[in-house]
């Protein structure tokens, strides 16, 4: 049995290409067969967070018009056994797929013996939103602690829950744990109550992400690093595992003493600067 | 700053965070456009100057989510500038 997951939050830049780049990986990692949707039609990203972006022959459009067979346009990562990757259309824009075509297509992918059809969901509310959660089982909500992101968040969750789907989980990403001690950022029991939504996960603000993407390697698939961790607890929750989450103060005594170390050489050099 | 006077000073920004989320979430759960907040606003008047002499036009609703025996509710409240109380005939 395939499950189908959007990976959605309404507001754009906070994680959602990033986090079906890391979950995809994770699952394959756990031995699962995963496929990865791009339904940001028109603004394909997730090809180049996986590093793919040289492989595309055939995209999501050509699928759906018929000019090409499923499994053509389906680019196996080879670094990943079982992990695949269906890449949007960069051309065309939002209205070249309807909601019954997403459906039609999912359960395409369904028959190919899918375990997990992870769909990357573009910003917004509109045509491109219907079309990713269409023929979704269930989704995932990713937001950061920031008003602008809970609030859309907020408004996501009403519009999954009226279009019949089961209430989200939430990942909350970038999260700054020496802010949230200081009391300066929204702390994940906040959003989750906020919210009124489980939490799948809880990924620390992490540099290394944006150099895995630089590299065009999700950040899982390097193995160590809080943020690696974080992906792979929430792969494994997602199987039903129960996992405890992850002491984000682990680590902490350590990265408070090497930003001390920074701040002991640096404040001069600042304080002529800012 | 010591963290009790940043606290007491409210520079603790995730709590202003939180609190401005849960009004803000509160009137887009509602989903009430301002027309709609208008005729409440004017229908409260209406039928508090049934009972007394108000300053209809300065009449103030809001919807806020107030903390009631440990559970959070959200609450209208109404700021209604009375004139004279009448004498019920």
């Amino acid at each position: 049995m395939s499950e189908v997951i959007v990976i959605t939050s309404g507001k754009g830049g906070v994680g959602k290409t990033t986090t079906t780049a890391n979950l995809g990986c994770g699952l394959a990692l756990s031995g699962k067969k995963t496929v990865l949707i791009d339904a940001d039609i028109g603004l394909r990203n997730l090809d180049v967070v996986m590093g793919l972006e040289n492989r595309i022959v055939y995209d999501l459009v050509d699928v759906i018009e018929g000019s090409c067979r499923l499994r053509q346009a389906l680019i196996r990562d080879k670094r990943f056994d079982g992990l695949y990757l269906l890449p949007a259309a960069q051309t065309r824009d939002k209205d070249a797929v309807t909601p019954e075509q997403m459906k039609k297509l999912c359960k395409s992918l369904r028959s190919e013996n899918f375990d997990y059809i992870l769909i990357d969901c573009p910003a917004g509310i509109e045509r491109g939103f219907k079309n990713a959660i269409a023929g979704a089982d269930k989704a995932i909500v990713v937001t950061t602690p920031e008003v602008s992101a809970v609030r859309d968040a907020d408004r996501i969750i009403g519009l999954l829950e009226a279009s019949g789907l089961p209430t989200p989980q939430l990942i909350i990403n970038r999260v700054k744990i020496d802010m949230i001690k200081r009391g300066d950022m929204l702390a994940v029991e906040d959003v989750s109550e906020i919210l009124a939504a489980d939490v799948l996960g809880v990924v620390p603000d992490d540099e290394f992400v944006i150099v895995a993407s630089n590299r065009g390697e999700p950040a899982v698939f390097s193995g160590s690093g809080r943020t690696a961790a974080a992906y792979s607890n929430i792969v494994r929750r997602l199987e039903g595992e129960e996992v405890p989450f992850m002491n984000l103060e682990k680590g902490y005594g350590m990265f408070k003493r090497l930003s001390w170390s920074f701040r002991k050489s640096r404040p001069k050099a600042l304080r002529g600067g800012f | 700053m010591s963290g009790n006077s940043r606290k007491k000073a409210g520079f603790e920004t995730g709590r202003v965070a939180r609190e401005r989320l849960r009004n803000l979430l509160i009137s887009d759960r509602l989903d009430f456009g301002a027309n709609v907040m208008e005729m409440l606003r004017l229908d409260v008047a209406n039928a508090v100057s049934n009972y007394m002499e108000i300053e209809e036009r300065a009449v103030e609703i809001q919807i806020n989510q107030t903390i009631t025996g440990g559970e959070n509710y959200p609450v209208l409240s109404a700021s209604i500038p009375i004139r004279r109380v009448k004498k019920l005939a």
